[in-house]
């Protein structure tokens, strides 16, 4: 994407560059492993590690959910093996996987320094540390950021071998083949989202060009193209089968197909709704928006790198086209931005890089200092405004003046030293804002979203109550049988285990799951606990006492904006002079503060509505 | 999804979609039959589409079976990847050639007859099947419970959901195909069925479309062999649509009579003579262009009829391909048809010089090995096909498909590439330098060595199917009784025979064998059979064991022994034997001598020819061998040996039949003389008679659809929803809320009838016991000891037994569900009192209308 720049490869030792990668490594291994076990698993996440929970320890579960990523699963049947003895492996060691995959995926843009250009590279490296999906998917038990970064490295060795042009590139060119059939392998084997992203692959040798191998050449030299073949299918092979200890499990591979086909927002109703993604966009991904396509637009320009922008710009579309379909889900969120980091990298690297000549950097110093202080102060006005139940007309007049007077700043600056220099400075400014907007909403995603701040990245979260019943069951355990885990249980389940609660119930030893559709009518004996998805359902035993957790919680933050608009009663009480200002006001209570708070703030109006389990205990013990 | 269904989706959306699945799957396997087709003039484009259905279904029945895979969309898409993957690998010439030249190595022209001619025929049979959509008759509910079984089966075996607790015991391939294409297509069972039919009949149309067209395409003699294209002959496609009007549109002469009866046209003596059942009994004379509007076609499949030595009637089926679309079943001999003619296009692109075998003629070769045996790794070179191992991998896989998909077709197209494979090795020992013997002996071995790797290979490719099959077959037992009546005969392939003997005119100039051979062959043909049922004879009424057995056939009264009647059965009506055998004997003449010439060293010529009398020759084994032996079955007629073999001859006359009557009309403005003209006046016959019989389809389809009155749908079960609402809802709720291996309890159900088992048939949820006539045809004398205490345990749920036995049956058959519908009601004489017993020990979870299903407590 850059003009060919000195092989960066050949320096040895700590350079600047060196340190800056460090910096953004180590910023976003913080961002990902803050408080990784924090908040309990989501269903999607306890859907993956539930089963290789069970087969790990040797159990099953009658209608247990089935896996979406088998080479999560195999990874997770590992990591619950491997867990320290006496524990079961606790969210954030189910997360670590995923965690050490999403740092992985941090690390790529150092591969193509050369054909990226090392600024762009680099910046492409910050950007992918904390790009809030990205680290929400990071800290996710899902197969996701699997497939993502085996589709990032196989998109690297490809460019890699078709970087290599002459007879001496030929061992790194080898060795890139080699990379890229475990990484093609692997992809095949990580779940849902690799299907999508083979199509990107295959865009990728469509529009880039396939690597010029010359088999004959391989050969000769040793090399075999079936090697190649048998390296990435014992990948995919090893990946999916549980390390080859569970032979069968290779049909999750099919089944993650299946799953793609017909994802859960398909059956579940009406899913992710059209006001939740372009509020996702905005919230999660204004740099990104901007700055992605101004990189387009300037690949686009350049014939040189005309091609790339096919690429982006095609992988940019094939993934819209996705969210715009009714079935879109959070997790096509990041096959979007995806493409719009490398070309936001590029706007970034050659904004910064195209300084005027002779800037005063005093100048600039003052000028960004005095923006960003008027900028800090419009938050403080912005949180009275949208504090007010009322519209606060003063408060959004302060806001607006202070807005101009940011303006005024770079037009009088841009008099003092001339129009490249205002444009650059506003460019860095604007920049500035939006990275502070996009790395805000990574931390409101990754570490404040909770049931008093949802997110509603995914509609369906599990609420941290169940971590009481857990704690509540073995502590009943403990005093009636003296073992924190021989406390019988028998869960009543709908239709199908549920693996949220399964997750939250793996260290009790005497788990039962029985399909109940009326409960009332069933004789369960004298179960120790007994666990109801229906709090209105009573067991026949009056010796029962019943204790309700909230389970999980259904929130999206386009709830914010059905709310009918209720003029009529407003409107009676108003007469002619003040009936717009009554109108404002409705339309600012109804809509516009709870959609500000919740986009700024997180915070809405109500907390979101939770299923609730119910645990009956016999009121004495047996 | 059922549900779905019966909306108001569209039906051109639901056409589509499969539609377009088809041309993916044929686009995918299209590189893999240009390389392994490659030497037929039309390179094996009108086999892609079967080829890329049956290697994708083979490949997810396979990761199916070994547990590597579920039978679900993910993984039929997978299967799709797979096969593209191994077809680009196999056909990487032909791709790099493609990419290259930027177009298909056959004619534009060609290949829009032959995608014109599918989607004609699937569109039209898809309109007929929107109009006559209920799976609701004959044996149509089988055909949906298998396709609901395998649906609901994620895990291999499929489960026999008219059986609970056992796999499938019943050549399912045909299902499976249907299934797999409608995950591809996001489609339910019952509109797949519909869908899939019409689909398979487009199949049919361009697979036979394209073999005659590719037999009357190849060049005539040897020196131009290596085929070239230039664009399609108009005689060779003209053959190519007279093979598929024959083969799917046309119908035996029973059609012409059935109209001519309707019109009014006196013709007693003639009916009294062919003497066709319940004809013209239950015929009338109505002047419609469509003849009836009851099931006046059925009588066409009944033409044949025995006659115990009582008097009484025995049922005899004498189906043809464009009878079972009209009935509209999707039993295993219509789904293997489009397979069967893969496997006869595999057969003949075999019999044509391969590559390696012309690299093993090479000069020095030649020179290098006069007349010996040349190393082992040439033989096996080129034994193999076009294609090499991957060549005979996908012929064993096909040949073998032919064994589950319908048993009764694989020992026919066995024995046609075992001749194939004789014929090839002599030419190639011929061409090596052998002679005579020595050219016989590597033909022979070559022959072993093909029959005994499509064996072998096929019981290692489809191992877990034998594993889990059981069988009814229990030997063969003699014809004693029942020669086919000629005129009966004649009424069912009178079309076919003048083809066959233009054929032997044609053949017969150039090969002319000896009367020493002729002689040979006949004696074998009539000999073999005569001196068996002789000796069997001999042993029924000579031995205690053979009085035994033949005491089972009941005499008339005063009669005490069997053998005037043998003498009186074959002295009056032998004609077909000796007509059918006959003409096997001229036909194993032909080939013998065939064999020898190119033994001797003569070069082969004019293959066309010669591959369309090794399609008659087996053709008229099929129909020469039931005349004195037959399949033992528990009917124990012959009634299905006639139907299986009859249904691949009619297929393998037409297919030879229009290879001739091309090769007739053109041979006739080459040649002249007595053959040439009396071949080309027997084409005209024959031409005449086909014509007369096109009428058969169209009038059929009119009247079984009723002239295409009502609403059309391709949901085969909107019949239910309409006539019995609350078993439909009850089904949905089983597809909803029931496991896929969840036992649901229902009465026992009745052979041909819809309305029993209707749970089972319409979810594939297992019950206890389904149609038990047909388990016990599928499962042979093992039927007994799985089904014993199943209808005794009904007795007691529905009928006689309290809260307390119920609850102990429920737990020693490890029953989930009881369903309780109108049949249950009518069958049991069920009262509110009696089923007051059922609820008292189970859950009550749908109740709608008359309609209830209770739910095990515990479960």
């Amino acid at each position: 994407m850059a003009e060919a720049q000195p092989n960066s490869t050949s320096r040895t030792g700590i350079t600047l560059e060196r340190a800056l990668y460090a910096v953004a490594l180590v910023t976003g291994l913080a961002a990902r492993l803050f408080g990784l076990g924090a908040a309990p698993l989501a269903p999607l996440e306890a859907a993956n590690a539930w089963p290789a929970w069970l087969k790990a320890v040797g159990l099953s579960a009658p209608l247990a959910a089935e896996p979406s990523s088998p080479l999560m699963y195999s990874l997770h049947v590992l990591m619950f093996w491997l867990a320290p003895t006496g524990t079961s492996g606790g969210d954030a060691w189910a997360r670590l996987p995923a965690l050490v995959a999403g740092m992985a995926l941090v690390l790529l843009p150092w591969f193509l320094r050369d054909r990226l250009g090392r600024g762009t590279a680099l910046v492409l490296t910050f950007l992918l540390a904390l790009d809030p999906w990205l680290v929400t998917f990071s800290r996710l038990a899902d197969g996701t950021i699997l497939a993502l970064l085996w589709a990032m490295l196989a998109l690297v060795a490809l460019e890699r071998t078709r970087m290599a042009t002459t007879a001496a590139d030929a061992d790194g060119q080898w060795r890139w083949l080699q990379v890229l059939a475990v990484a093609l392998g692997l992809l095949l084997v990580s779940g849902a989202t690799a299907w999508p992203l083979l199509a990107v692959i295959a865009l990728n040798v469509a529009l880039l060009g396939s690597p010029r191998v010359d088999l004959d050449r391989l050969r000769a030299a040793g090399r075999p193209p079936l090697f190649l073949l048998i390296l990435g299918g014992g990948a995919a092979l090893l990946g999916s089968t549980v390390w080859l200890a569970q032979p069968g499990a290779l049909s999750n591979v099919g089944a993650s197909l299946s799953w793609w086909w017909q994802r859960p927002a398909i059956e579940a109703g009406p899913g992710y709704s059209f006001t939740w993604l372009w509020l996702r966009l905005l919230v999660d991904q204004p740099f990104v928006l901007v700055f992605g396509v101004i990189g387009l637009v300037m690949l686009a320009r350049r014939g040189a790198t005309r091609r790339d922008f096919l690429f982006l710009a095609a992988w940019l579309g094939m993934a819209s086209l996705l969210l715009l379909l009714p079935t879109r889900d959070p997790l096509l969120l990041p096959l979007w931005a995806m493409p719009l980091l490398p070309a936001a990298a590029v706007a970034v690297d050659r904004w910064i890089g195209r300084v005027p000549a002779g800037l005063a950097w005093q100048e600039v110093g003052i000028v960004l200092l005095v923006s960003v202080a008027l900028l800090l102060s419009i938050t403080f006005w912005l949180r009275i405004w949208v504090a007010a139940f009322q519209v606060d007309f003063s408060a959004l007049a302060i806001v607006t003046l202070l807005l101009a007077a940011v303006a005024l700043i770079v037009v009088v600056y841009g008099l003092w030293a001339g129009g490249p220099a205002a444009r650059w400075v506003l460019g860095v400014l604007l920049m500035l804002v939006l990275l502070t907007a996009n790395w805000s909403a990574m931390w409101h995603l990754a570490h404040e979203a909770d049931a008093m701040h949802p997110d509603g990245f995914f509609l369906v979260e599990t609420h941290p109550d169940v971590r009481n019943l857990a704690t509540e069951l073995a502590t009943l355990s403990a005093q009636r049988t003296g073992d924190a885990a021989e406390l019988p249980v028998q869960v009543q389940m709908a239709a199908s285990a549920d693996p949220v609660l399964g997750w939250t119930l793996r260290d009790m030893g005497r788990v039962a799951w029985v399909l109940a559709p009326d409960p009332a009518q069933r004789s369960n004996g004298r179960q120790a606990a007994l666990l109801t998805e229906d709090a209105a359902v009573v067991p026949d035993s009056v010796a029962y006492m019943g204790s309700v957790y909230r389970l999980r919680t259904t929130w999206d933050p386009a709830q914010l904006t059905a709310r009918p608009l209720d003029f009529a009663g407003v409107l009676e009480q108003s007469d002619g002079r003040n009936r717009l200002d009554a109108q404002a006001n409705v339309i600012w209570r109804d809509r516009g503060r709870d959609l500000l708070r919740w986009m700024i703030y997180r915070e809405t109006p109500q907390l979101p509505p939770a299923e609730t389990i119910t645990l009956w205990v016999p009121a004495t013990a047996e | 999804m059922m549900a779905d269904a019966l909306g108001s989706t569209s039906l051109i959306r639901q056409f589509l979609g499969w539609y377009l699945v088809v041309q993916v799957l044929a686009l995918v396997a299209l590189p893999l039959t240009l390389r392994l087709l490659a030497r037929l003039p039309d390179r094996g484009y009108s086999a892609a589409k079967i080829a890329g259905i049956l290697l994708v279904s083979v490949v997810l029945w396979l990761g199916y079976s070994y547990g590597l895979m579920r039978h679900d969309t993910g993984s039929a898409w997978l299967s799709v990847a797979v096969v593209a993957v191994l077809s680009a690998v196999v056909g990487r010439a032909e791709l790099a050639q493609l990419w290259r030249e930027r177009r298909l190595p056959v004619s534009w022209r060609y290949v829009v007859l032959v995608e014109v001619l599918f989607l004609a025929g699937f569109a039209l049979w898809a309109l007929v099947r929107a109009y006559d959509p209920a799976i609701n008759h004959t044996e149509q509910p089988m055909d949906l419970m298998f396709m609901n079984s395998i649906w609901s089966s994620a895990a291999f075996p499929p489960q026999d959901a008219w059986l609970a607790g056992y796999p499938v015991s019943y050549y399912y391939l045909g299902y499976w195909l249907l299934t797999v294409l409608a995950r591809l297509a996001g489609q339910p069972p019952e509109i797949a069925y519909n869908l899939g039919q019409a689909n398979w009949y487009g199949l049919l149309l361009i697979g036979s479309f394209g073999l005659v067209y590719n037999l009357l395409a190849l060049p005539r003699s040897s020196a131009a062999d290596d085929t070239t294209d230039s664009g399609p002959s108009r005689s060779a496609a003209l053959g190519g649509l007279l093979a598929a009007g024959w083969v799917a549109v046309a119908g035996n002469l029973q059609i012409t009579l059935e109209w001519l009866y309707a019109h009014g046209v006196k013709m007693d003596a003639l009916l009294r003579w062919v003497d066709v059942r319940n004809f013209p009994e239950n015929a009338a004379v109505t002047n419609q262009w469509f003849i009836d509007w009851g099931w006046w076609w059925w009588r066409s499949s009944r033409v044949l009829r025995d006659v115990d030595l009582t008097g009484n009637h025995i049922e005899v089926i004498d189906e043809f391909p464009a009878f079972s679309y009209v009935l509209g079943d999707n039993h295993p001999h219509v789904m293997a048809m489009p397979v069967v003619l893969l496997v006869i296009t595999l057969a003949l692109a075999y019999f044509l010089p391969r590559r390696s075998a012309v690299e093993l003629t090479a000069p020095d070769d030649a020179e290098e090995h006069p007349g010996e045996d040349v190393p082992t790794r040439s033989r096996w070179t080129a034994l193999l096909p076009e294609g090499g191992g991957w060549g005979a991998l996908v012929m064993v896989l096909a040949t073998g498909a032919l064994i589950f998909l319908n048993t009764w077709d694989f020992p026919p197209y066995w024995l046609l590439l075992v001749a194939v494979a004789l014929l090839v090795g002599v030419e190639q020992a011929a061409l090596r330098g052998a002679r005579d013997g020595r050219a016989w002996r590597h033909g022979v071995t070559d022959a072993v060595l093909v029959g005994a790797t499509l064996v072998a290979g096929t019981v290692v490719i489809y191992l877990p199917y034998f594993l889990t099959a059981q069988s009814q077959a229990g030997g063969l037992l003699p014809n004693l009784f029942n020669p086919t009546r000629l005129p009966q005969f004649l009424l069912m392939f009178g079309a076919a025979l003048p083809a066959l003997l233009a054929l032997l005119l044609l053949v017969w100039p150039a090969l002319r064998p000896d009367w020493s051979k002729v002689g040979l062959t006949l004696l074998a043909v009539y000999g073999v059979p005569l001196v068996f049922l002789g000796l069997i004879t001999w042993l029924g009424t000579s031995t205690g064991f053979g009085r035994e057995a033949l005491g089972r056939v009941a005499l008339p009264a005063g009669a005490t022994s069997h053998v005037p009647f043998v003498l009186a059965r074959w002295t009056s009506q032998p004609w077909t034997f000796l007509l059918t055998g006959g003409l096997l004997a001229l036909v194993l003449a032909l080939v013998w001598q065939q064999t020898a010439r190119v033994a001797a060293g003569a070069p082969v010529t004019d293959r066309g020819a010669r591959f369309a009398l090794l399609l008659a020759g087996i053709g008229l084994l099929l129909v020469f061998a039931p005349e004195w032996i037959y399949l033992r079955d528990n009917f124990g007629t012959r009634m299905n040996t006639v139907f299986k073999f009859y249904y691949q001859a009619w297929l393998l006359f037409a297919l030879a039949g229009s290879y001739a009557v091309v090769a007739a009309l053109r041979r006739v403005r080459t040649a002249r003389g007595p053959a040439a003209w009396s071949a080309a006046a027997l084409a005209g016959l024959t031409l005449v008679l086909v014509t007369a019989s096109l009428l058969f389809t169209p009038a059929g389809a009119y009247s079984k659809t009723n002239g295409f009155a009502g609403t059309p749908t391709f949901d085969g079960v909107a019949y239910v929803r309409e006539q019995s609402p609350a078993e439909y809802a009850a089904a949905l709720w089983l597809r909803t809320h029931a496991a896929p291996d969840a036992l649901v309890v229902e009465g026992k159900g009745a052979s041909y009838r819809a309305e029993t088992n209707r749970m089972s048939t319409l979810t594939g949820r297992p019950t206890l016991l389904g149609w038990d006539g047909h388990e016990s045809q599928w499962r042979g004398r093992a039927y007994g000891r799985m089904a014993a205490g199943r209808p005794e345990a009904l007795d007691l749920i529905y009928r006689s037994g309290g809260p307390l036995q119920i609850q102990e049956a429920l737990a020693r058959w490890d029953i989930d569900y009881v369903y309780v519908g109108p049949t249950e009601r009518a069958q049991y004489g069920l009262t509110p009192a009696t089923e007051a017993r059922i609820a008292q020990v189970m859950d009550l979870v749908f109740d709608q209308g008359d309609v209830r299903i209770y739910r095990r407590r515990g479960t």
